[in-house]
Order: structure tokens, then sequence, then C-alpha cells
């Protein structure tokens, strides 16, 4: 049990589950309103003021401040709630993640005409001159298809027919890239995003460098473990391991 | 003696629930013609089913299976033209129309002559191809044309295909339409076949159709020789048309409903024990469709809204199965067997298709059915939080002295609603990693995984607020029954209310459903009533010392 003076007064008042709920709700009021914006106005308009809007960033640092205060103030931890601190732990690293990947993120598109060898993405972002990032490696289309289930127009595949060149490694590989099958190569995610309507020598792929999903994963999976003990195994610790008679929950 | 009576019963159940299989007129070999349609070689009423649904919104019409219905409109083109099949009943497109005082019910005939209609229908198809915002008028004429272009393109013969053509690259079959052009002696063949079988239809030669349509069958088989295994696939399809287990499984959760309701007013108590087996068969023939769906269409039998909901059904039942425990067993029983029920009546009446599409390539991946099987056991457990939500208020009014039934009920609410949250947190994060597969980004905002965090978010906040003690037992209960509408808006609203990304899995309606509408606020209503009921009867609601 911590000591009763002003920072544990601050601990125990920042971490108090009521913050939680009351956060909670107010993402998700901001997150429920932003999802009618995108459907009036477009995503852009809902990322601008909802999703991104200064308020979510508040309570996004609000929780994580929260949550940390009130881990901190069950210091020092008995057995049978470790399942629950495994859980907050991985909340606050899937936050974590989440905010490395909103600072590093890379995201764009890939244009790729079959007479045109590219090296580099174009960057979705609001500049007044388009940015690109280079991939470190070399795409060039062999041919896109469509595939149609039999009879219909309805689509079964987009594949693209890609050869792909690293000239560092002198690696060389001819690749098809589908929906649902990416490239994943340097950290990019180069995936089947869209085409050109009866052009089957241009595609359009999507680029992805994410350096924050890693962190993310780990906090999803600690997440996932703990609940699952708290779930499964706290019943059992709590008798194999009693809290001493004296000390409140 | 006893026993005997039991297993009586349980035998009697057995026929009464399969009696709905329909007597045909037509023989069995025209229901089971392979024909190409949408992408797939589907047997003629699986065929048949899908057209009447794209024209009506309902699975069959009245007193017909849906290839007689089909058959009919074959035989005489001109009496289909004519039949008042099509409803403008949608207020903004009936003011654009200045139909205010005009009937409700159209013919094909008709519809195809409202050049107002028409070129509504053009002007929505146009904006949506360039992104834009349609009105309510030109999205809803869009839709009426959408249904008259289901019975159009049977008319004019353009649907389905009959004739395998093994030339072409695509393996299209040819239509009756296309076969104009025909010059092989089969596929003239198989033409002639079908024009004499609807012949046959027209002048009412029934007897001649057997012969007819069994002959058509197998020209049509040994041209088509897909192999033995898409053949099995195929008769699996006529299989299951033909004993319908989703039906089956619904009645048997019926009727396990009305014993349980009989049981409730003093019927004997031994009918709680018959139900419990009742419901166990109803979910085994739940799963066995489920199965055979998987088998058929060889994907995950959960690709589609309507075999979503069947999906949730199954697991709705056998989460409630594992809860129906002690003095609990009757009243779980009965909330799940209506529930089930309610269900499966809706997905077969709510203008779903029940047909085993085709998978378009975004849903081509393992992660379908690892995601979406988590995912729908999330809702189902917050559905089953909420049915027993209601079972625990009814016990306090009905049973106010019991407060043991009550707490065990209350208890299982609470077990559905950690059950809910941590499922719905696994399924969506594994969502997240296919998200990552296919897009390269594990969250997008998209409006379905929006939704699905505000869901986990809702449940979350309720089981916090329960163990910090500031939800009572009732409290909880209202609680299950007041989140349950944000599961709803994840699951359907999403689809057909917002657009996204996962508005492939969907359609694009704007328009609220009145079940809908009518549920919540019956809902509104019992949470309005359990909030107020919570002051007035405080004496009740303490806790005698034990």
């Amino acid at each position: 049990m911590p000591e009763k003076n002003v920072s544990t007064k601050i601990l125990k008042q920042a971490g108090h589950l009521r913050w939680t709920v009351i956060i909670l709700v107010g993402m998700m009021i901001i997150m429920a309103y932003a999802t009618y914006i995108e459907a009036q106005e477009g995503h852009d308009a809902a990322m601008e003021r909802g999703f991104h809007g200064w308020y979510m960033d508040l309570l996004i640092v609000a929780l994580a401040l929260n949550l940390t205060a009130c881990t901190l103030l069950r210091a020092p931890y008995r057995i049978h709630q470790i399942p629950w601190l495994i859980t907050h732990v991985g909340i606050l690293l899937t936050m974590a993640g989440a905010i490395v990947s909103h600072r590093t993120t890379l995201e764009g598109q890939i244009l790729l005409r079959s007479d045109k060898p590219e090296e580099a993405v174009r960057l979705f972002l609001d500049t007044p001159v388009a940015m690109e990032a280079p991939l470190g490696f070399q795409l060039e289309l062999d041919s896109f298809s469509v595939k149609y289930y039999p009879g219909s127009g309805k689509a079964s595949d987009f594949v693209s027919y890609i050869r792909m060149l690293d000239q560092e490694t002198g690696e060389r590989d001819t690749l098809a890239i589908r929906v649902n099958h990416p490239l994943v190569k340097n950290g990019w995610n180069i995936s089947q995003a869209s085409f050109i309507p009866g052009d089957d020598r241009a595609t359009i792929l999507g680029a992805n460098k994410d350096p924050g999903t890693p962190i993310s994963y780990a906090g999803f999976l600690t997440v996932g473990i703990g609940l699952i003990a708290m779930f499964f195994l706290r019943k059992w610790l709590t008798e194999k391991f009693p809290p001493s008679p004296k000390s409140k929950q | 003696m006893r026993n005997f009576n039991i297993y009586f019963l349980l035998v009697f159940v057995g026929l009464a629930a399969l009696f709905p299989l329909q007597a045909a007129k037509l023989p069995k070999n025209l229901d089971n013609l392979p024909v190409q349609y949408q992408g797939r070689m589907t047997p003629f009423s699986s065929f048949a089913r899908e057209i009447i649904l794209g024209v009506t919104g309902k699975q069959s019409l009245k007193g017909e299976t849906s290839t007689e219905t089909v058959m009919r409109w074959m035989a005489d083109p001109q009496a289909a033209y004519g039949e008042k099949l099509f409803k403008l009943n949608y207020e903004p497109l009936r003011d654009e129309l200045g139909m205010k005082d005009k009937p409700i019910e159209y013919s094909l005939d008709e519809i195809l002559s409202m050049g107002k209609l028409m070129h509504l229908a053009q002007e929505s198809a146009r904006i949506k191809s360039q992104d834009g915002k349609t009105t309510l008028a030109q999205s809803g004429a869009e839709k009426v044309l959408n249904k008259a272009g289901h019975l159009y393109s049977l008319l004019s013969n353009q649907v389905p295909g009959y004739i395998p053509d093994a030339n072409d690259p695509n393996g299209t079959w040819m239509s009756l339409l296309d076969s104009v052009a025909a010059e092989d002696t089969v596929a003239v063949g198989i033409q002639a076949g079908v024009l004499s079988m609807v012949h046959a239809l027209h002048a009412g030669h029934y007897g001649q159709l057997v012969e007819l349509s069994a002959q058509l069958n197998r020209l049509i088989r040994a041209r088509w020789n897909p192999g033995e295994k898409r053949l099995k696939r195929f008769d699996a399809e006529i299989m299951y048309n033909s004993y319908r287990p989703i039906q089956f499984g619904r009645n048997l959760y019926l009727i396990a409903f009305i014993l349980l309701l009989g049981s409730l007013i003093g019927w004997s108590s031994r009918l709680i024990f018959v139900s419990g087996w009742i419901i166990a068969a109803g979910f085994a023939v739940n799963v066995i469709g489920l199965l055979l769906r998987t088998y058929i269409g060889d994907r995950a039998p959960w690709s589609n809204f309507y075999e979503s909901l069947i999906t949730l059904v199954a697991l709705l039942v056998l989460f409630g199965l594992t809860f129906s425990k002690g003095r609990l067993r009757g009243l779980v029983l009965g909330a799940i067997s209506f529930s089930g029920f309610a269900a499966l009546l809706i997905a077969d009446r709510a203008g779903l298709s029940p047909g085993i599409d085709t998978l378009a390539p975004a849903l081509q991946s393992y992660w379908l059915t690892i995601h979406v099987i988590i995912i729908m056991a999330g809702y189902a457990t917050a559905a089953l939080a909420m049915v027993l939500g209601h079972v625990a208020l009814g016990v306090e009014a009905f049973k106010p002295n019991d407060r043991q039934l009550f707490n065990a009920t209350v208890d299982a609410v609470y077990r559905a609603v950690q059950f809910s949250m941590l499922l719905i947190f696994a399924g969506t994060v594994l969502g997240g990693v296919w998200a990552h597969e296919a897009w390269g980004r594990y969250w997008g905002w998209d409006p379905k995984e929006t939704w699905a965090l505000i869901s986990w978010f809702a449940y979350l906040g309720v089981a916090h607020a329960r163990f910090a003690g500031w939800l009572k037992p009732r409290g909880l209960a209202l609680a299950a029954i007041g989140v349950f509408p944000i599961i709803l808006m994840t699951y359907y609203g999403v689809n057909y209310l917002l657009s996204g990304l996962h508005s492939y899995a969907g359609g694009e309606s704007a328009q609220v459903p009145p079940l809908l509408i009518a549920f919540l606020i019956f809902e509104a209503i019992v949470v309005y009533v359990g909030i107020k009921g919570w002051h007035a009867k405080v004496p009740h609601t303490k806790p005698k010392p034990a």
C-alpha cells in the first residue's frame, strides 16, 4: 500500500474508474459522430473533425494518464492481480504503438504502368507538392488481370503480375500481388488497391510502412493473454494465493 | 409409461417440424436442373428463389414453390408482364413522381412505361458511378427498376444460362437468348428441351414434364461435366434446398418454446427436460445447415448477411445451452428458443438473400473464417446478455420474493457481458490483423472498425461499472439491454445506414426497417420502466440478511 501523501492522493484521483468511464463514453460519442460525418461528407472530413480532432487527442492522452495512474496505484501487486496488471499494461502498450504509428507511418500509392518501373511511393499527404518515399527496391508490372466468376460480371480476383528487383542485394523475383496477398518487403506492405478499368497494362498498388504496428500487436497479444488469464486463472490464483485478510481489493 | 410418452412426444415433434416440406406439383428434376446464374452453377430452384427475391423481396410467393412461380412466369410471359408485382410505396419517390392518390401496385408493363421513373433511376446510377450523393427519390427509383430488371431479364430469356459452352474462355453458359446463334446439336437439343418444357407448362400438359425434365437434366449434366467433386457439391445444394435445415431448426426452436410456455402455466415440469433436448436437436440441425453450406460453397458459411445471422443463432443457442443449469434452466431455454426462432424467422422474411454466393476477392482469406466466427460469438453473447436481461426483469416483476433466482439470472447476464467483452476484443483485433494483411494497416477508422471499437468500449464500460458496484443487479440487467442497440448498429446499421470499405458485405438502403424501430421503442420502454421501478421498489430490492 503506497503511503497516504499528496502524490498518492493525486494518483488516486487521476486513476479513478469514474474518469475511465467518462473518457470511454466521450470517445464513443466522438467516434459515433465521426462515422456520421463520414457518411455525410466523406472520410477526410471525418478524420479532421472526428478521429483526429484535438478533443479525441485530449481524450486519448487522458485515458493513457488515467490508466497509468490506476495501474501504479495498485502497486505492489499481489499474485491474483497479475492478470489484471497484464491487461492494463497491454492497453498502454497498444496505445504507445498507435502513437508511434500516428507519427511515423508512411501511406501512399504506386501507379504502376508496364512500360515504367517504379522505385518510390507517392504519399497521401496534404502538401502542395506531391511527396514521394523511396521503396528501396524496384517494381515492374508485367500485366494486370481481373478474373471473373464464370458467366458473370462478378470479379473473382484482381492480380498484378510483378517483377521485383532489389539492386542492393541483387535479389530478383517474379510475383503476383493479389487482394489479401500483399508483397511484404523492407517494412513495406504492397497490396492490390485498385485498377484502371479496361487497362491490363496498369495497376494501382497501396503501399504502407508502419513501424508502430509490431508494438501495437505486442499490446494486443498482452491484452489478450491478460483477459484470458482474468477469465480462467483468477479464481484459481485467488484460492492459491489468498489476499491477506486486512487488505482490500 | 412416462418415458414412453416423452419418446412419443419427441417423435411427434420431429414429424411436426418437418411438416412444412412442401409437396411440389412439378417434377423434382425441374428443381434440380443445373443452370448458371451470377457466376455459379446452381439448381433451378435456387436460381428461381433468387429471381423471386430480386423481384418481390420475398423468398417465395404464397402457395407456390420458387420453381413453380418462375416456371409460371416463363410459361406465360404476357401474364407476367401484367402481374402487379411491384410496389411504389416509398414516399419520397411517390412525391417526386406526383403519385399522391395513385395506387401502390404496378405491373412490369406499367413500370417500364414510366418515363420519369426511368430517368430518375438513370440519374441515380450516373451519380453513384461518380461517387456523388443521390436524392432519396433517385435511389428509390433505381431500386424499383432493379426489381423490374430481375423479372425483365427472366422474361426476355437473358437468364439463366442453360447450355454449358466448353469453348467459352469465361465458362459462360448460353441463355435461351444466346442460344439463338447455337449451331451444335447438343446446344440446339438443350434449347429445344427448355422450349418444349415451357410449352408443356403453358398448355398445362404436366404429364410430359416428367420425361422432358429428366431428359434435359441428363443433357445438361453430360455437357457440363464438371468433375465428381463439383457435382457432389451441386447435389448437396439440391439436398439443402429440399430439406431446408434452417427452417427445420427454426420449427424445433418454436416447438421447444411452446412446450416451455406450457411448463410455465403448469403443464408437466418434465417438459423443460424435453425442450432442452429439442433445442439441442434444433442446434444440431442448424449446424448441419451451416456445414452443408460450407461444403456446397467451398468457403466459410458466414460470408453474407443471411449466413452470419444463422451463425449468430447457432452460437447464441450454444452459449445459452451452456448457461442453462439448475434453477435457471427453464428460463434460459425459453429465452434462447424464442430468440433463436425469432432471429431465424427474420433471416428468412427480411428480404435477405439465402443464396450461397460467390466470394468477392476481398473476402477470400482464411481470416474470413477466423475473424467472423469470433466477432459473431461476441454479438451472440451480447444478444444472450440482452435476452437474459429481460428474463431477469421478468423474474423480478413476477416473482419479487425469489431473490435467489433473480440473482442467479443477473449472474448469468454478467457472465455473458464478460464473454462478450472478451470476444469482441478478440474479433476486432483479428479483424485488424486481417486488414493489415489486405490493406497494409490494422486500423483505418473504417465505420465497421470504429463501431466495433465503440461496442467493445460499451461492454467494457458495463463490466467495469458492475464490479465497481455502480450498477446494482437490476442496473446490470438494464445496461445489458441498453447497450445492445450499439451491437445492432455495428452488425446491421453500419452496412445498411453508413457506407465504407465493409459495404461490400451489405446493401445501401437508407430506410430503417419498421421491425427494428418497433424493437428499439420497446427496449426504450423496458429500460424506462426498469429505471422508474428502481425507485418505486427500493424496499423490495434490499437484500434480506442471510
